[in-house]
């Protein structure tokens, strides 16, 4: 038995409009734009029913290949929301803010942090990839401005000159990745979402999300490796 | 489209076939629509409408940057938050059809006009710049009469 999906009204089309001008949004930051637009277009604001709002919406994108996901930062463990594409095309959200030398540039990018072992790719590294692109080479000081766009757009994250994939990149690529990389992207062995920056055990190699540590461990004395139950080796933040 | 984003596309040009997306919601107060520089950007771009249609719809360059000289944005120099402004005007504002620019024939050195672009007419109107220079001058909006009654008489 389907149940007739609610209405949009302008409060859900507001917050959607914003949602996509964002790129990605922090959670209370999208519990305070759901009262906001629910006061401005005068539309009953139900506290607290976030995911019913948010599922409205996405009644109406499904049909479009659209969804609003949530997805968990993998530096705060907070949760995100993020509009994206649901073709399984590679890199169409950025298809048309990018052009195809700087798309190369992004998906040799990707695989680079996918394959690393800390989710981390050193400024050098691309830089050194820009050299090597097939469509046509892109100079150092090119490269280095792409790099700056791709963080200001929130497709990447700089931390101490190594880039990794930004929380919103996660969120919109994660199928993506676990099917093109299936094996070697790591999964996480706690919530067991894709995990680009993690901690891995060093007896039997599984690893996770370094806010899912935090929070496994928080009640232990001893850190064991939940599958193993070897001595977790690294510190745990 | 209106459905579910509440944009509606619009046709600026019929023989070229291009299109923009505007705003249907009504518009609200707060900073949540503004991303990067846009706020500031926008400011800017008020400030050159209202100027343009104060002095009857269509300025000389010369006149513009002599009126933005008096804000002190000048097209040589860099500025501290729009950067290279003539680029921002000439290229920026034009390209996203805010702003249209056509070259004055016969002059020599060739000297440019500016008029609204589509884009500015359809998200923004006559009246609401004409509400806005009068509010920031402290008067009526009546005290302009021919632009009011061309504010008023605007679809």
């Amino acid at each position: 038995n389907t149940v007739m999906a609610p209405q949009m009204t302008n409060a859900h089309r507001r917050f959607l409009q914003v949602l996509m001008s964002n790129g990605i949004t922090e959670g209370s930051e999208a519990r305070k734009l759901h009262q906001h637009c629910c006061e401005t277009d005068k539309v009953y604001y139900a506290h607290d029913k976030l995911d019913d709002f948010i599922s409205t919406i996405n009644s109406h994108l499904q049909p479009l290949f659209m969804q609003i996901r949530k997805g968990i930062s993998e530096d705060d463990g907070r949760a995100h929301y993020a509009v994206v594409n649901l073709a399984e095309t590679e890199v169409t959200k950025m298809a048309s803010d990018y052009t195809e030398i700087e798309l190369e540039l992004f998906r040799k990018t990707m695989e680079l942090i996918i394959l690393s072992e800390n989710g981390f790719a050193s400024s050098t590294d691309i830089l050194n990839l820009a050299d090597q692109l097939k469509t046509k080479k892109m100079k150092k000081k090119e490269a280095e401005q792409v790099l700056k766009v791709f963080v200001e757009d929130k497709w990447l994250s700089e931390k101490n000159g190594e880039y990794t994939l930004h929380t919103r990149c996660i969120i919109e690529m994660e199928q993506y990745i676990l099917s093109n990389y299936q094996d070697v992207a790591r999964k996480c062995n706690i919530c067991h979402s894709l995990a680009i920056q993690s901690q891995v055990c060093e007896s039997c190699g599984i690893g996770m999300h370094l806010p899912c540590v935090r929070k496994y461990f928080r009640a232990q004395t001893e850190p064991r490796c939940p599958k193993c139950n070897e001595f977790w080796s690294c510190d745990i933040p | 489209l209106p459905q579910v984003f509440g944009l509606q596309l619009v046709e600026i040009d019929r023989k070229r076939h291009t299109y923009i997306l505007v705003n249907n919601l009504p518009r609200a107060e707060g900073e949540y629509l503004c991303r990067d520089k846009e706020k500031e950007k926008m400011g800017l771009l008020l400030v050159i409408l209202s100027f343009i249609f104060m002095k009857g719809n269509s300025v000389k360059d010369g006149a513009l940057w002599e009126f933005l000289n008096l804000l002190r944005v000048y097209p040589g120099k860099q500025h501290r938050v729009f950067g290279d402004v003539r680029k921002l005007v000439m290229e920026e504002f034009t390209r996203q059809k805010y702003l249209e620019i056509t070259s004055i024939p016969l002059t020599d050195p060739p000297e440019f006009k500016y008029q609204w672009g589509p884009r500015a007419e359809n998200e923004t109107s006559k009246k609401d710049v004409l509400n806005f220079v009068a509010k920031i001058q402290g008067k009526d909006p009546t005290f302009w009469a021919s632009q009011y009654s061309e504010a008023e008489a605007a679809p």
